[in-house]
C-alpha cells in the first residue's frame, strides 16, 4: 500500500474545484444516460473517450470510471419506475422495484436502490483498493472448467426463480439459451437458426431484445387499462428517506448482495448484468418466503442493486491488475488506459501510482457525490409514476425505439425490439416467466463456450470438471442446491 | 374463459417448433449441434411433462374475464404495435424530429387523452427532450428525412 503523501497528492488533484465541476458534472450525465433505456454504459463510454484526450490520466480514467458507475445508478430508477432496465445491470432491479412502484412504493423503492447501491459500491471500492494485488492472483487461477460450473451455478438457480409452473419456468430458460445460440458459432462458426438470412448471422441484439422484452411488453400492458397511472394508487406513498434506512434492515442480504457482485466482477468477462441477476436468484433460494419474490419486496431491490454497483469496481480489479477486462464495459475502460499511455499491471501499481491512487480517490469522491445527486434527484424523477399511463406511454415507445436504433443504426434492431415486446407480452400473459429466459440468454454463451474450451484442455476428459479444486468445489455447490431442498422438505415432514 | 387448453395449445405449439428445430440443427457439424440439440431436448420432455402433469392433476378451469373485453385488449396491443412500426416509417420519412413529434402527437390522441393543451405541451416536451439528450448533448446519428433530401433533389 502507498503512503499518506500518495493519497494527500491524489487529494489535491481530485478536490481542485475545476475538477470536483466535471466530476459533478458527468455524474448528472451518467444518472440521466443510465435512466435511458438501452444507452448504458456500454455506448456512452466510447462517446466520452475521445472528450477525455485533453485531460491528464488520472482524471480521464476518473471521468470513465465515474461514467460507468453513475450510469448503473441511473438505469435502477427506469428498471424500478418503468419496468425498463436503463443498463442492462439493472435487469433483475425490475423483478421486485417495479412491483413496488406499481404499489404506490416508488421513492421508498428507489431510496432502497440508492443506499444499497452505496454500500456495494463502498465494499467494491474496498475491494478495489485493499484487496486487488492478492485476489487478482486468484482470478488469475481460474480457467474454462471454472467459467463453465460458475454459468451452470447460474443456469440452475434459475429454478429458484421459478413463480407458479416449474416447467414453464425451465421451458422459458431453455427458450432463453436457444434464443443465444442463434448466429455464427462461436467455435466453429457454423450459423445457427439464422435461417439464410444475413441480419441473424450476428445474433439477436441484447439490448433490442432486453427493451423488446422488458420495456415494449410491459407497455402492452400498460395499454391494456388505458386510463390510470404507473402507480395503482395514482399517489406516490413511499418516501425515499425510509427507502434509505430499509437495506440496514436486512444486513445479511446486504452482504451477500455486495460479496456476489465483488466476487463476479473479479471474474474475469463476467459483468454487472450476471451480478445483478445470480444476487436476486441467490437471495430468492436464500429466502424464507420465496414465493414472496416478485411482488415488490424491499430484499428483491437490495440484493440486486447492492451487487450490481460492488461489481462495478469489481471489474476493474482485473482490468487494472491483470490487464484482463473483468467485463464490457470494463474492456472499453481498459482501452481508455491503454489510450492514455498507460500499462495496466505491474507497470500501472509502480511507475503510475500517482494515476492509479487518483483515480481510486476520484472514485471515492464520486461515489458519494453520486449517491447525493441521484438521491435528491429521484425525488423528481420518481413523479412519472403519477403521470397518466396514455401520456406516459407514447414517450416510453419513442425512446425505447430511438435507443434501439441508436446502438447500430439498423432499423431491423427496431422490429426484432417490436417482436421480442410481442413476444414478452404473451409469454408473461401465459404465465411464462421472462427471468428465467434472461439469464439462460445472459449465460449460455458462456457456457458453451467454456465447456468446449474445457474439453479441449483437457484432451476430451470430463472429469476436469470435478477434479480441478475450484470447479470442483462449484460442482459439488451446484449438487447440493439442486439436492438439499427436497431432502429438508422430507427430513422437515417427517 | 378456459385455461387449460390454451397451455396445451402453447405446448404443443412449443414441441412442434422444438421438433422442427431438432430437425434442422441435425444437419450442423457436430460441434455446433451438441448443445442446442440438447436443451431442445429438454425442452421437448419439458413441454410433455408439462402436458403430462397437466391432465393427470386434472387442471381446475379458471375463469378470467369475458371473451369480448380480452379481445377488446388484445386490439389495443396490437394497434400498439402497429403504432410502433408506423413510427419506424415516420422518422424514416419525415426525419426523427418531425416523425417523433407527430407520433407522439398522434399516439397520445389515439390512446384516448383528448385535452388538446395538455397534448401538445406534453409532447413538445418530450420530442424537445430527446432532442437534447441525443443530437445536442450525445451527438447521435438520427436518421434524416428521407422525403425531404428526395424532395431537395
Amino acid at each position: 500500500m502507498p503512503g499518506f503523501e500518495t493519497w494527500i497528492d491524489a487529494a489535491n488533484i481530485v478536490l481542485q474545484w475545476q475538477n470536483l465541476l466535471l466530476i459533478f458534472g458527468v455524474t448528472i450525465l451518467g444518472l440521466i444516460i443510465g435512466f435511458l433505456p438501452g444507452i448504458g454504459p456500454l455506448n456512452a463510454l466510447p462517446l466520452i473517450i475521445p472528450l477525455t484526450f485533453g485531460m491528464s490520466p488520472g482524471i480521464a480514467l476518473i471521468v470513465l470510471g465515474i461514467l460507468y458507475n453513475s450510469t448503473v445508478y441511473g438505469g435502477s430508477i427506469s428498471a424500478i419506475l418503468l419496468n425498463t432496465p436503463g443498463t442492462s445491470a439493472s435487469a433483475a432491479t425490475c423483478f421486485d422495484g417495479y412491483p413496488m412502484a406499481r404499489k404506490g412504493r416508488g421513492g421508498e423503492a428507489i431510496g432502497i436502490s440508492m443506499m444499497s447501491s452505496f454500500i456495494g459500491g463502498i465494499v467494491g471500492l474496498a475491494g478495489l483498493i485493499f484487496l486487488s494485488p492478492v485476489i487478482s492472483e486468484v482470478a488469475l487461477k481460474f480457467q474454462p472448467a471454472e467459467y463453465f460450473m460458475i454459468a451452470v451455478l447460474g443456469l440452475v438457480l434459475i429454478s429458484a426463480s421459478a413463480k407458479g409452473s416449474m416447467f414453464k419456468a425451465s421451458i422459458s430458460g431453455a427458450l432463453g439459451i436457444l434464443t443465444s445460440c442463434v448466429g455464427m458459432d462461436i467455435m466453429t462458426g457454423q450459423p445457427r437458426f439464422t435461417f439464410g438470412t444475413h441480419y441473424l448471422q450476428g445474433g439477436i441484439p441484447f439490448i433490442s431484445l432486453i427493451i423488446g422484452l422488458f420495456a415494449f411488453s410491459e407497455v402492452f400492458f400498460l395499454i391494456k387499462q388505458k386510463e390510470g397511472t404507473i402507480s395503482e394508487k395514482g399517489t406516490l406513498s413511499g418516501r425515499i428517506v425510509d427507502g434509505l434506512k430499509e437495506p440496514f434492515r436486512h444486513l445479511k442480504t446486504l452482504a451477500r448482495g455486495a460479496l456476489v457482485g465483488l466476487g463476479i466482477g473479479i471474474i474475469p468477462g463476467e459483468g454487472a448484468t450476471v451480478a445483478n441477476v445470480t444476487a436476486y436468484l441467490m437471495e430468492v433460494r436464500a429466502s424464507k418466503h420465496p414465493e414472496a419474490f416478485g411482488t415488490g419486496i424491499p430484499e428483491g431491490v437490495i440484493a440486486p442493486e447492492t451487487s450490481n454497483n460492488a461489481c462495478v469496481f469489481g471489474t476493474l480489479i482485473p482490468t487494472l491488475t491483470i490487464g484482463i477486462p473483468g467485463g464490457g464495459v470494463a474492456a472499453i475502460f481498459l482501452g481508455g488506459v491503454m489510450i492514455h499511455g498507460l500499462n495496466p499491471g505491474l507497470e500501472l501499481f509502480s511507475r503510475n501510482k500517482d494515476v492509479l491512487y487518483t483515480l481510486f480517490f476520484g472514485l471515492v469522491v464520486s461515489h458519494i457525490l453520486i449517491f447525493l445527486c441521484g438521491t435528491i434527484l429521484s425525488k423528481y424523477i420518481s413523479k412519472v409514476t403519477i403521470i397518466p399511463v396514455n401520456i406516459l406511454v407514447p414517450p416510453i415507445i419513442a425512446l425505447g425505439i430511438t435507443s434501439t436504433y441508436l446502438m447500430r443504426s439498423n432499423i431491423i434492431d427496431v422490429a426484432v425490439a417490436i417482436i421480442s415486446g410481442l413476444i414478452g407480452y404473451f409469454m408473461r400473459k401465459y404465465g411464462y416467466s421472462l427471468i428465467p429466459f434472461l439469464v439462460g440468454f445472459i449465460l449460455a454463451p458462456i457456457a458453451e463456450r467454456s465447456f468446449f474450451q474445457a474439453l479441449l484442455i483437457a484432451d476430451g476428459s470430463y472429469w476436469t470438471f470435478v477434479l480441478r479444486p475450484i470447479s470442483g468445489i462449484l460442482f459439488f455447490s451446484i449438487i447440493l442446491i439442486v439436492a438439499l431442498p427436497p431432502v429438508l422438505k422430507r427430513v422437515r415432514r417427517r | 374463459m378456459k385455461r387449460f387448453p390454451k397451455d396445451l395449445v402453447i405446448n404443443l405449439f412449443i414441441l412442434i417448433l422444438s421438433i422442427f428445430l431438432l430437425i434442422i440443427v441435425s444437419n450442423y457439424p457436430t460441434m455446433a449441434r451438441s448443445f442446442p440439440q440438447l436443451v431442445l431436448i429438454l425442452v421437448v420432455i419439458l413441454s410433455l411433462a408439462d402436458m403430462v402433469y397437466k391432465s393427470l392433476r386434472g387442471d381446475k378451469m379458471e375463469i378470467s374475464q369475458g371473451k369480448d373485453e380480452q379481445k377488446r385488449e388484445e386490439r389495443r396491443v396490437f394497434y400498439t404495435v402497429f403504432l410502433m412500426f408506423g413510427y419506424m416509417v415516420f422518422i424514416l420519412l419525415l426525419g426523427f424530429i418531425l416523425g417523433t413529434l407527430l407520433f407522439l402527437i398522434f399516439s397520445t390522441w389515439s390512446l384516448g387523452y383528448k385535452k388538446i393543451k395538455g397534448l401538445v405541451i406534453s409532447s413538445l416536451c418530450s420530442a424537445g427532450l430527446m432532442y437534447i439528450i441525443f443530437i445536442l448533448i450525445m451527438k447521435s446519428f438520427l436518421p434524416e428525412s428521407l422525403l425531404f433530401s428526395l424532395l431537395r433533389r
